[in-house]
């Protein structure tokens, strides 16, 4: 394996780290992979996660793509004031464009966790290269419009769903209860959470949050009619998750069903950030499946 | 597009046959001075929180005109290796190729080292192994590695009790310690144990400043000993928190203007 820094974008202000097998790429190689800032993490990822992701990937035989986006990690602030739901697009497009020039690849796959699946999702909304797009804990921000704000009546009542699934359904419920009768427990923060619920929440429906699902369900048409199947996964400790059944409720079942717009996984026990040792393997499992499927149809 | 004028390079560089990611910021023309700095970070997740204010300190420091070089240790950040693969001696050799690199793209003659935490540790340890620093700063130094080590399974511990985690759901490495979202080997916390900064009798650098940030413990035992050993150091009080103690959401943590200010103007007064 071959790791080397690049300085790359119109103004040569984005780093990268560009991870590749030591034979370099030949005709029948994968698409390559880019990997997107978690937040305002720079490119290693929380735990260190995105260079143990792309190490293994390159184990696989493809060439992966660690960027920071400007104004994170190492790359430079921009300073013209472009929101970062354009930017960032922009950005990852460069990274796309970098890689075509000095390696000539010419199909991307696309993830990231939190704001990194976000944009992951926008990039591969705007960009045909793009054949493959995982999402790991997606924050709510990609389930709006750009201009959007996240919903407050359903993040509220996303919340309250968030503490209700952990507190009864969770896997490690029993270790709650353990909690709880203890004493070990933030009985403020838990008491916030189940402020926003109430038996009428969970049946309303702004009219704000229909048309979100309307958009989303065009851009995953869009995404289908190119044979791009966005693959959701999520830590069973992520919030996201709620927030994405409390907007889309039983339509999802039909999208990651019949319809095929979508798969949809959980990793359970897991947090947001992936902070037990176990979940980065399990992490690691999933983002190895997804990715030998598009070197499976590089092959074929 | 436009952007704000420093000039960065990230490359590779060899410490013992590792390859070890380094970013060098060249300082700002018209205001270069003839000193180095050498940035050395703190590990596990103290290294993920500090990035952003090692990148602000970086480039205010370019800025001041030194030549500044950040690098991740074997096994950390970008650097070749896997967590638990370094181990201190590793990241003392890894110190003095990083301390060689920006001596040779530089050309200065001085050189610094600024570090926090066990990043601070490693400062003093590679000062007084290999002397001709002219000046470290110290922010939030781990004195003692065995408290350290008492503080970091605390800390695991205690975010087991609040976070949404599993202890056990699958398999994991069990010749490892898992700390906090990182793994180590046994016989490195055998080595950070050992770790005892009040016990080093050579001198690792001219001048010292020790930064502490507030709520850490009080550093006066070092101060003293510093003193003792011909080093002018100084000693200051950030009236800001520690960005050290683990967050899940790694965004929360901010950058303390204040910290690295204080450092800049340290750094200008006693290297000209």
């Amino acid at each position: 394996m071959k790791e080397t820094a690049l300085l790359f974008g119109p103004s040569r202000s984005l780093v990268g780290i560009v991870s590749e097998p030591a034979n370099g790429r030949r005709t029948d190689s994968p698409p390559a992979v880019l990997l997107l800032n978690a937040g305002v993490v720079h490119r290693v990822g929380p735990n260190r996660l995105y260079v143990k992701m792309a190490r293994h990937l390159t184990s696989l035989g493809f060439t992966v793509l660690r960027l920071d986006f400007s104004g994170i990690g190492d790359s430079k602030a921009r300073r013209d004031h472009l929101p970062f739901v354009d930017s960032s697009v922009a950005e990852a497009r460069a990274a796309m464009d970098w890689l075509h020039r000095a390696r000539g690849v010419e199909r991307f796959m696309v993830t990231g966790i939190c704001s990194g699946a976000a944009v992951s999702f926008a990039t591969a909304c705007r960009d045909l290269r793009i054949v493959g797009v995982l999402l790991i804990n997606p924050s709510a921000v990609h389930l709006h419009e750009s201009t959007d704000e996240p919903d407050p009546t359903i993040a509220k009542r996303a919340m309250s769903r968030h503490f209700w699934r952990i507190a009864l359904f969770s896997s490690f419920r029993a270790q709650n209860f353990f909690r709880i009768l203890t004493g070990r427990v933030d009985y403020l923060k838990v008491l916030r959470g189940m402020n926003g619920f109430s038996l009428s929440n969970l049946f309303q429906n702004s009219s704000k949050s229909a048309s979100a699902v309307a958009a989303l369900e065009s851009k995953l048409r869009m995404l289908q009619s190119r044979g791009v199947r966005p693959c959701y996964l999520f830590a069973e400790g992520d919030e996201g998750l709620d927030y994405l059944n409390t907007l889309c409720r039983a339509r999802l079942a039909d999208w990651c069903g019949a319809r095929g717009l979508m798969t949809m996984e959980i990793i359970a026990g897991a947090n947001h950030t992936f902070t037990m040792l176990w979940s980065q393997q399990a992490l690691l499992a999933k983002v190895e499946n997804w990715a030998k499927t598009f070197a499976e149809g590089a092959r074929s | 597009m436009s952007f704000a004028g420093e000039q960065i390079e990230p490359f590779y560089f060899d410490s013992h046959g590792h390859a070890l990611f380094g970013c060098y910021h060249a300082p700002a023309p018209g205001a270069m001075r003839d000193c180095a700095v050498l940035l050395c970070y703190p590990l596990g997740h103290e290294y993920l929180q500090s990035h952003r204010s090692y990148r602000q300190l970086a480039r205010h420091l370019a800025e001041s005109g030194f030549a500044v070089l950040r690098f991740d240790y074997f096994g950390c950040g970008d650097s070749e290796g896997d967590d638990g693969q370094g181990g201190i001696d590793c990241w003392l050799r890894d110190i003095a190729a990083a301390l060689a690199e920006v001596g040779e793209k530089s050309r200065c003659s001085r050189l610094c080292l600024v570090g926090a935490r066990m990043g601070a540790t490693l400062v003093m340890l590679a000062g007084s192994q290999y002397g001709g620093v002219d000046a470290m700063v110290l922010w939030d130094p781990v004195v003692s590695g065995k408290t350290y080590v008492q503080e970091m399974f605390a800390a695991h511990r205690e975010m087991l009790r609040r976070s949404h985690v599993k202890v056990k759901a699958g398999s994991s490495d069990e010749t490892m310690i898992e700390l906090l979202g990182f793994s180590y080997r046994p016989s490195f916390m055998s080595e950070l144990e050992a770790i005892e900064l009040l016990a080093i009798q050579k001198r690792a650098a001219h001048r010292a400043l020790i930064l502490r940030s507030q709520g850490q413990p009080k550093l006066h035992d070092l101060l003293t000993h510093l003193q003792g050993i011909d080093c002018a150091a100084e000693h200051y009080c950030l009236n800001a928190s520690p960005l050290w103690p683990w967050e899940e959401n790694f965004g929360k943590t901010l950058v303390p203007y204040h910290a690295l200010r204080t450092i800049v103007t340290w750094l200008c007064r006693v290297c000209p």
